[in-house]
């Protein structure tokens, strides 16, 4: 096992290194920068740019840039171009912000899922599995924009509580009401990120159970008088749950993901949020330590998951 | 003393929202310490019968007549609790595929461990005694190392062993073996039917063997029954079917069995397939394969003549 983690994290590095050119390279490939953003604007003076571009090392070639980059990213030194703030402690404040959304949201799905999909897959073409399916159908195809203003339409008329940012404005009270406050602020965002998510997933846990409910273990399973229950819940589940190693693995990236069109929609001020209006604005640095960061992310997931197959499944040996 | 006997028994299948009987009227009885070998191609109900006992059949599948006597019991009446109680204890069952037949991510001691757990009330240092004296008896070397080996990590033939071995754990009367020979390669083959025909001679157990192959028929064979087409077409003893065949279709299967002495003439094969399930002729099932159909046949399937003791045939034209 060790020298796979040795191997592992040196192959792993070397990714690294050649992501880290292609994310810087991607973005300088895009069409603008930031010197150009608004080229109507009259105070914009050809002198001005100048300047930026010599203070942003724009004007020094690529692989200057490359170097100067993640000189300043490693040493913590980097800032965003658009307010001159750190920004490795801009994004960390975002993240926080993410964090609830996501630790709920994921949770919702994982614990959700399994259950629906497992349900759904022993009692086949039962009332379970149709409803189900029909549900999961419907939130796969429904337009997570569309649903989240029909679910806000919903609470704030039933439960009349204010529910768009993190909280309520200006608002402060003892300390439960403002957990409650907290609560309910992002009780949609997360319920909403999890449907879509609850939806794919159990479908792709039924139709594993199902494969592996096939398999000849199983009549095997049954022909030595094994209960049903342990039949399905010990034979069938264990096998049914290798492949979401793999998927698991790849939640560790949503971390750092967030989303674009909840936060949008929530006014919530987290990382998805932050990364677009970045994108919008050429601001290079957040831009890229994001995309550099994820993919650290991605490979630390499925580093992870490596290590889970080789506990979970025996003929794996690495 | 009949140990499993078998009256008429009729398993359907829904395909396609129709109905299609994969197994017609089939009868036959096994006694204590006999082996009984069902013989035929594939796709003629012989997997579907073996797995009827022990009522397995896949979800689409009834068992819409018949009985099923064994024991005293007629296993086609008893509950689903009941039923797992003769699975793996009173009968057992091997299947043909040793490669997928155990469950990858457990092991071979938790496997057979496990055929014993659900049974019997027994403490655990007893249960690891009586894993490696199974292996021992299956001839699985070394067993105390093996015993915590996975599937993986054997061959195939070792995997039909320890399959032997779980099959025989809680000393049943009946072993149901479905091909389990078939996968392996023919020296592996010779092995397991000496271990099958030691294990028999040593515990009186009965075996209902299932089998598409005449020489292993030939090697462990007391009775045979040659299905076609989800029928009993002949029945009688190794001797009778072997030496005095009586249905054409038995005659055809054992000509086209390759003879040492003759290498150079090509192999004879029976005209034509096994008609989809689906698709039966009304008549005898064998008629549009057979060289001696007449109208009788097209009209209306045979029933059984007996032609010697326990040797029986369906056949209008011939016995």
């Amino acid at each position: 096992m060790f020298p796979f983690i040795v191997r592992s994290i040196i192959q792993k590095t070397i990714t690294l290194f050649f992501i880290s050119i292609i994310s810087f390279s991607v973005i300088h490939l895009a069409p603008g920068e930031p010197s150009q953003i608004n080229p109507m604007n009259p105070r914009f003076t050809p002198e001005l740019i100048k300047r930026f571009r010599s203070q942003f090392h724009l004007d020094k070639p690529l692989y200057m840039q490359y170097l100067i980059f993640y000189k300043d990213l490693f040493s913590g030194k980097l800032c965003s171009w658009k307010d001159g703030r750190p920004v490795l402690r801009k994004i960390w404040e975002r993240f926080l912000n993410s964090l609830p959304l996501f630790i709920v949201g994921t949770l919702l799905t994982w614990t959700l899922s399994f259950p629906i999909g497992i349900h759904s897959a022993i009692k086949r073409g039962g009332v379970f599995d149709k409803t189900a399916t029909f549900f999961a159908y419907f939130f796969i195809s429904i337009p997570g924009f569309f649903f989240a203003y029909v679910l806000i339409i919903f609470v704030v008329n039933t439960f009349h509580v204010p529910v768009i940012g993190m909280k309520t404005f200006g608002f402060s009270s003892d300390s439960l009401h403002m957990i409650m406050d907290r609560i309910w602020h992002m009780l949609i965002p997360s319920v909403l990120s999890a449907t879509g998510g609850i939806a794919i997933l159990s479908r792709y846990v039924r139709s594993q159970m199902l494969e592996v409910e096939a398999q000849d273990y199983i009549r095997t399973a049954r022909a030595k008088g094994v209960p049903e229950d342990e039949v399905h819940y010990k034979h069938a589940l264990r096998n049914a749950l290798l492949p979401f190693i793999t998927m698991f693995g790849l939640v560790i990236p949503g971390l750092i993901g967030g989303s674009v069109i909840i936060e949008s929609i929530f006014s919530w001020p987290g990382i998805g949020r932050m990364a677009y209006e970045a994108i919008l604005s050429r601001d290079y640095p957040v831009v890229i330590t994001l995309n550099f960061i994820s993919a650290v992310l991605v490979l630390i997931g499925t580093f992870i998951s490596d290590l889970l197959y080789m506990v979970a499944d025996p003929r794996i040996r690495l | 003393m009949e140990l499993l006997s078998v009256r008429d028994l009729n398993v359907g299948f829904f395909i396609e929202e129709k109905f299609a009987l994969a197994v017609r009227d089939v009868s036959f009885s096994v006694k204590k310490g006999e082996t009984l070998c069902i013989v035929g191609e594939s796709g003629c109900g012989k997997t579907v019968t073996s797995l009827s006992i022990l009522r397995l059949i896949p979800p689409n599948g009834r068992i819409v007549k018949g009985n099923i006597h064994f024991k005293e019991k007629d296993l086609t009446r008893l509950s689903e609790e009941q039923m797992r109680d003769i699975r793996g204890k009173e009968i057992s069952m091997i299947f043909q595929e040793p490669l997928t037949s155990l469950n990858p991510v457990f092991t071979i001691k938790d496997q057979i461990a496990e055929a014993i757990i659900v049974h019997e009330n027994v403490l655990k240092q007893e249960i690891t005694d009586r894993c490696i004296t199974l292996l021992k008896e299956v001839g699985i070397p070394e067993p105390e190392k093996r015993l915590y080996d996975y599937p993986h990590q054997l061959s195939g033939g070792q995997r039909q062993r320890v399959m032997i071995a779980i099959a025989l754990a809680c000393n049943p009367s009946l072993i149901i073996a479905d091909e389990p020979t078939t996968a392996l390669d023919v020296t592996v083959q010779a092995q397991i039917l000496n271990l099958f025909k030691e294990l028999q001679e040593r515990y009186k157990i009965s075996l209902l063997y299932i089998t598409h192959d005449l020489s292993v028929v030939a090697q462990i064979a007391d009775k045979v029954c040659v299905m076609y087409s989800g029928i009993i077409v002949e029945e009688g003893s190794v001797e009778n079917i072997f030496y005095r065949p009586a249905h054409p279709y038995t005659r055809g299967l054992l000509d086209s069995l390759p003879k040492r002495a003759h290498k150079k003439q090509k192999l004879k094969s029976i005209p034509g397939v096994v008609p989809d399930l689906l698709s039966r002729p009304k008549g005898c099932p064998f008629y549009p394969r057979c060289s001696l159909t007449k109208q009788v046949c097209i009209e209306k399937i045979p029933n059984f003549k007996e032609l010697e003791d326990g040797h029986r045939v369906r056949c209008h034209i011939l016995g």
